[in-house]
């Protein structure tokens, strides 16, 4: 069984949709057993090992208000699977597993795109977090 | 989803309790337009509901649906974010009525807990206690029937409140209470939503409850259901809505509960969860 | 004197999330029964006489949302310029106007609204009118 760490992002839609951006309304946390840095920011650098489970989930804060995650991509930012045109965002799992890419410890910064409500000014993104994958015990 | 569905009764309780038709006179509107919902704004609103569900076949997703009862003509009393200062946040309509509530001075077989010596006076005073709640006194009128409550409308009995009679500006009403009721210019008690049946609820496909609250305007209850999304399709409900007439007996004024029913549709669809990254199975993260 | 209580109800996700105030906000008024038409829509038509009183007020859909009234715009040979004024005891606005000519016809006015916070200004552009009453 795959050991699962949770990674949720909160969101104060409205002030996100007014902003138009993430950065300050939006704030990221990690069960990782292991010491993440950046708890609670957009920043946060979530440590883990190869073979565990990575679960990404989003909340709003005002439970009245919508938030769906659209995208997670690593670099190149290359979807595999193009999630532009799914109608319903919650039917979709964020879930991967760490691969094994060597011996050093290496951190790799992802992109989150989030959707809140919908139309021109409803997608939002940022570039800030990471995931650092320790070498294997 | 995270996100919980508001559905907004608005009712124009003056018109609908003058020709007894609540239909003609309510408007439905939810926070799902742009995820489906059909008809915002009208007596024929379908709220859309897109479940979830698992490869296994169970239900994913919870969602929740709240409904909120409100009179055009009352003053807004929804929760602000203050938007500045929080001594602000003091002057809200909530804090205003709270301070003008008046004792409840008695009931209909009379009563011991008031320290008003003359309770026949019209003036509005502080209330000393606290004040009753419309539904318990709603619940000594009535029967107390299975899934909500029960209001004989051919009842004698009508509530008495401490809800202030107050203008359309927000101004306590005093003087000759008949020359208020003529000129209309009061805010009549807001409407309660009592039950939620019918076919949603029969195939149990809502679960519908009610919940206790700080929101004011409701006395502290407000409906919530939450959604069985197994069963695609579009399902009829049907809202229980209590509406309150100003009376004026003896120089009193109390409220005489007028029920009537409103009908509403929720429309399910479902789909299957799939990874976010795949398209299909879980995998491993594409970090190259 | 006649009140017409006239009601904004605004879906403010929507209206961010889609840079649009039509069609995310909905209006309703009291006097239907005297001949208002387009209820619940941006494009309500508040049924009016010579010395009815109008009055305006606004919630946001999301409960706790922020949205106020920050300007209308009428025409003022049927209209009083309207006026923001404090509920007693609170900071919360409603708007008043005094409808100083029966309108033969559907004349148009505009509102203008803060929309999520103070300095988010969205305005009507095929919004609300005001028209005669049935005879």
């Amino acid at each position: 069984m795959n050991e699962q760490v949770n990674i949720m992002i909160m969101v104060d839609s409205i002030q996100a949709l007014v902003d138009q951006r993430l950065d300050g309304n939006c704030f990221m946390v990690d069960d990782s057993r292991f010491f993440s840095k950046q708890k609670g920011t957009l920043h946060l650098d979530t440590q883990c090992i190869p073979g565990q489970l990575i679960h990404w989930t989003v909340k709003a804060v005002d439970v009245q208000t919508p938030v769906s995650i659209k995208q997670i991509s690593f670099e190149p930012y290359q979807q595999i699977f193009n999630t532009t045109n799914v109608e319903n965002l919650d039917a979709l799992v964020w879930n991967g597993i760490v691969p094994y890419l060597g011996n050093k410890q290496q951190t790799y910064k992802y992109k989150v795109v989030l959707q809140i409500g919908k139309g021109k000014k409803s997608t939002l993104e940022t570039f800030t977090p990471s995931l650092t994958i320790l070498p294997p015990y | 989803m995270s996100q919980q569905f508001g559905i907004m009764v608005m009712i124009d309780v003056k018109s609908a309790l003058k020709t007894r038709n609540l239909r003609d006179h309510a408007y439905l509107i939810d926070n799902m337009k742009d995820f489906g919902s059909q008809n915002e704004g009208t007596n024929a609103l379908i709220s859309k509901v897109s479940g979830t569900y698992w490869a296994n076949g169970n239900q994913a997703g919870e969602e929740v649906m709240n409904w909120l009862a409100i009179d055009i003509n009352d003053m807004p009393q929804t929760v602000q974010k203050p938007s500045y200062y929080t001594y602000f946040r003091a002057k809200t309509i909530e804090n205003f009525l709270k301070k003008h509530l008046t004792n409840v001075s008695r009931s209909e077989q009379g009563d011991t807990n008031t320290n008003d010596t003359d309770d026949r006076q019209l003036d509005i005073k502080v209330s000393q206690q606290g004040f009753n709640s419309i539904l318990e006194q709603l619940q000594d009128i009535t029967n107390v029937a299975e899934g909500g409550l029960k209001t004989n409308t051919d009842s004698t009995k009508n509530i008495e409140s401490d809800w202030p009679l107050v203008s359309l500006t927000g101004q306590l009403e005093s003087g000759d209470i008949k020359v208020i009721q003529e000129e209309n210019n009061y805010i009549n008690l807001p409407p309660v939503i009592t039950n939620i049946t019918g076919e949603a609820v029969d195939l149990g496909i809502i679960y519908p409850a009610e919940y206790g609250s700080p929101n004011f305007i409701t006395r502290g209850w407000y409906w919530c259901a939450t959604v069985n999304t197994a069963k695609a399709g579009k399902y009829r409900y049907t809202m229980h809505i209590t509406l309150f007439d100003l009376v004026i007996k003896d120089d009193q004024i109390s409220w005489k509960p007028v029920q009537l029913t409103l009908d509403s549709h929720i429309l399910i669809s479902k789909d299957a969860m799939r990874n976010g990254f795949t398209g299909a199975g879980d995998s491993y993260l594409p970090i190259y | 004197m006649n009140y017409v209580n006239i009601k904004a109800l605004v879906d403010v996700v929507a209206v961010l999330s889609n840079d649009q105030l039509d069609g995310n906000m909905y209006l309703f008024d009291t006097n239907k029964l005297q001949g208002s038409t387009k209820e619940g829509t941006s494009n309500l038509e508040s049924a009016v006489q010579k010395n009815d009183q109008v009055l305006w007020s606004t919630y946001g859909l999301e409960v706790e949302s922020y949205v106020k009234i920050c300007d209308i715009t009428v025409d003022e040979t049927y209209l009083t310029k309207p006026k923001a004024e404090y509920y007693e005891g609170t900071n919360i606005q409603y708007w008043t106007s005094r409808v100083l000519k029966t309108p033969e016809t559907t004349i148009p006015y505009s509102i203008q609204f803060e929309v999520g916070d103070t300095t988010t200004l969205f305005a009507t552009k095929k919004g609300p009118s005001i028209k005669p009453v049935n005879r």
